[in-house]
């Protein structure tokens, strides 16, 4: 069993406290996820503002009980993403702060790059987007064909292309954006964007589950990304597009998962809490859930540690995880809407809520056919040790 | 005697508000209500009533509303038949999907765990066909919905992101689980 230590407790405690404040926002928030603005200033908000970012570009940290919080450890990263998914993970998705580009910028980018994108974001709440998935290619990031081209001072770059699935696109400053220098899998490199620049546009498509996050369609015509916000560009072609793109999956993933970890419990204690007189076949049910949960817990806190340990079974155990959890949120769910009796999803919104969120989980980061493929490789690779 | 194979195919081809129209109206017309007083219905045939939720599907709007009534048998069955109907359109959009679609050079269609989960798909659409006639018990026609709702489900993972939007296939699959929701199940349970 990995449990957590002393450290890794006290910020469990302290986002499920603060991730309670945020659960009554939920469905308000759905309705309108602009009111995202009214807050910026609650803690558990405030703390994703400013998580992940390394330490050495964050002077002031969290600190809860003497303990500092950057956000950037593995385990540190699912512990309270289960906690903020357990109550709203629209919320956690609609929070500003560094989010997927943080990790990437974090993985890819030189002292001046990380300087400029977390300096950005420690001014003042920012929200930022990552862009890769392109509308017929999925996200499939060595067909994508979003291009950067010269521009007549020879130096810039000009961005041109439609993104389709990014998150708060249409509230973010700046974010990262893949797209290819030139044909094949090396020019495929990763740059800085700013939403202010002529040519950036994204608009916010409807979508089942998930609306804090604001989901939009991206379009690039010929944004002008100067020569120094190309991540990477300290690094050989070899580790910056293609290897940097999984590499930042690889450490996302286990976060993700733990999202999907988080819906399935959030929708599990909603039954405990609203259905106290239970028959002895549904408290055998609702236990079994319960066992579930914990041993997916187990998993994603695996690849959590992968994370930590710079373990090369990293890419391998994530998908694992991610691929598990998305399921076990789907099937808690729908099973939790099964203690109560008919219009079950009309009458209790919160647990609606959580069964389209469920369905959200599968798509972030890969469908489960993707997760599966990288865990098949592990396996023929022997990268998947027992125990 | 309502034509259950005509509900089928309208939901199949024409879809969800067309063949839920249809249902109502091969039923009397008046609105159904489930068995703890739920009804989900187009909002051009819903009485005046606030709604508790309102949905958008293609352009058209449907209204989730209380009120009173026991559904006959007719409606049960019928409604089991429109989302099997729904469920096969559905399977039709994923093979036109994944057929224009490709990974590296070839459609996604051809690809072995697609094809498995078309596969599984497919079969749990003749399961449920195979079971699904005038005799079946209440409980089993729930349940029924259910295989329904996890053959749907099956069948949106393999549409990747675009099957979460809420102005495509996605949205009428959530709405088809609301109607499994609105008429099936219990009218009480203990708190």
């Amino acid at each position: 069993m990995i449990e957590l230590d002393d450290r890794l407790s006290a910020l469990r405690d302290h986002a499920r406290e603060w991730a309670g404040e945020l659960r009554p926002l939920a469905l308000e928030l759905e309705r309108d996820p602009e009111l995202i603005h009214k807050h910026l200033e609650l803690p558990g908000v405030s703390f994703l503002a400013r998580t992940p970012i390394p330490a050495e570009y964050n002077p002031d940290p969290v600190t809860i009980g003497g303990h500092r919080f950057h956000g950037t450890g593995g385990l540190e990263r699912v512990t309270f993403c289960e906690e903020f998914a357990a109550a709203d993970v629209g919320m956690l998705l609609a929070a500003p702060g560094p989010s997927l580009s943080g990790v990437f910028v974090a993985l890819l980018g030189d002292e001046a790059q990380k300087e400029w994108f977390f300096g950005r974001l420690l001014e003042r709440p920012t929200w930022t987007f990552f862009a890769l998935t392109e509308p017929d290619r999925g996200s499939d990031a060595a067909a994508l064909t979003s291009a950067l081209t010269t521009a007549p001072d020879g130096e810039t770059l000009l961005l041109s292309g439609t993104k389709r699935f990014i998150g708060n696109a249409a509230r973010a400053d700046l974010g990262v954006v893949f797209a290819r220098t030139r044909p094949g899998p090396l020019g495929v490199i990763a740059v800085l964007a700013e939403t202010r620049d002529p040519g950036f546009s994204a608009t916010p498509f409807p979508t089942v589950g998930l609306r804090g996050n604001q989901v939009s369609e991206v379009s690039f015509d010929r944004v002008e990304i100067p020569a120094d916000r190309v991540l990477g560009r300290h690094l050989s072609p070899t580790r910056r597009g293609l290897a940097g793109a999984v590499a930042g999956f690889n450490r996302l993933r286990p976060g993700v998962a733990a999202l999907g970890l988080g819906v399935a419990r959030g929708a599990y204690e909603y039954v405990r809490e609203h259905r106290r007189a239970l028959t002895g076949d549904e408290r055998d049910r609702l236990d079994r859930l319960g066992r579930r949960i914990e041993g997916v817990r187990q998993l994603v806190r695996r690849a959590a540690l992968a994370l930590d340990h710079d373990d090369p079974s990293l890419g391998h155990l994530a998908s694992a995880a991610k691929a598990r959890a998305a399921r076990l949120a789907e099937e808690t769910t729908l099973e939790a809407v099964g203690f109560f009796g008919a219009g079950a999803r009309l009458e209790h919104p919160l647990l609606d809520k959580f069964v389209r969120d469920a369905r959200g989980t599968e798509y972030m980061e890969g469908t489960r056919n993707i997760q599966w493929l990288n865990v098949f490789q592990g396996l023929s690779q022997g990268r998947l040790r027992h125990g | 005697m309502i034509d259950y194979n005509e509900i089928r195919d309208v939901a199949r081809a024409d879809g969800l508000v067309a063949a839920l129209l249809l249902l109502h109206l091969r039923c009397g017309g008046d609105p159904v209500y489930g068995p703890a007083g739920h009804a989900v219905l187009p909002a051009s045939i819903a009485g005046d009533e606030p709604p508790l939720l309102t949905l958008d599907l293609y352009g058209d709007t449907l209204v989730a509303v209380r009120g009173r009534g026991v559904p006959s048998r007719e409606w049960s069955l019928g409604l089991a038949w429109l989302r099997l109907g729904l469920s096969e359109g559905l399977l039709g959009r994923c093979l036109s999907y994944l057929g224009a679609r490709t990974a590296g050079d070839s459609p996604l269609l051809v690809q072995q765990l697609v094809k498995g989960q078309l596969a599984e798909a497919v079969t749990e659409h003749l399961l449920i066909q195979g079971v699904l006639h005038e005799e079946l018990a209440a409980e089993a026609l729930d349940d029924l919905h259910l295989q329904i709702t996890l053959a749907d489900r099956m069948l949106l993972r393999l549409l990747g992101g675009s099957g979460f939007r809420a102005d495509g296939p996605g949205q009428s699959a959530h709405v088809s689980e609301l109607l499994a929701d609105a008429y099936t199940g219990t009218a009480e349970v203990r708190t």
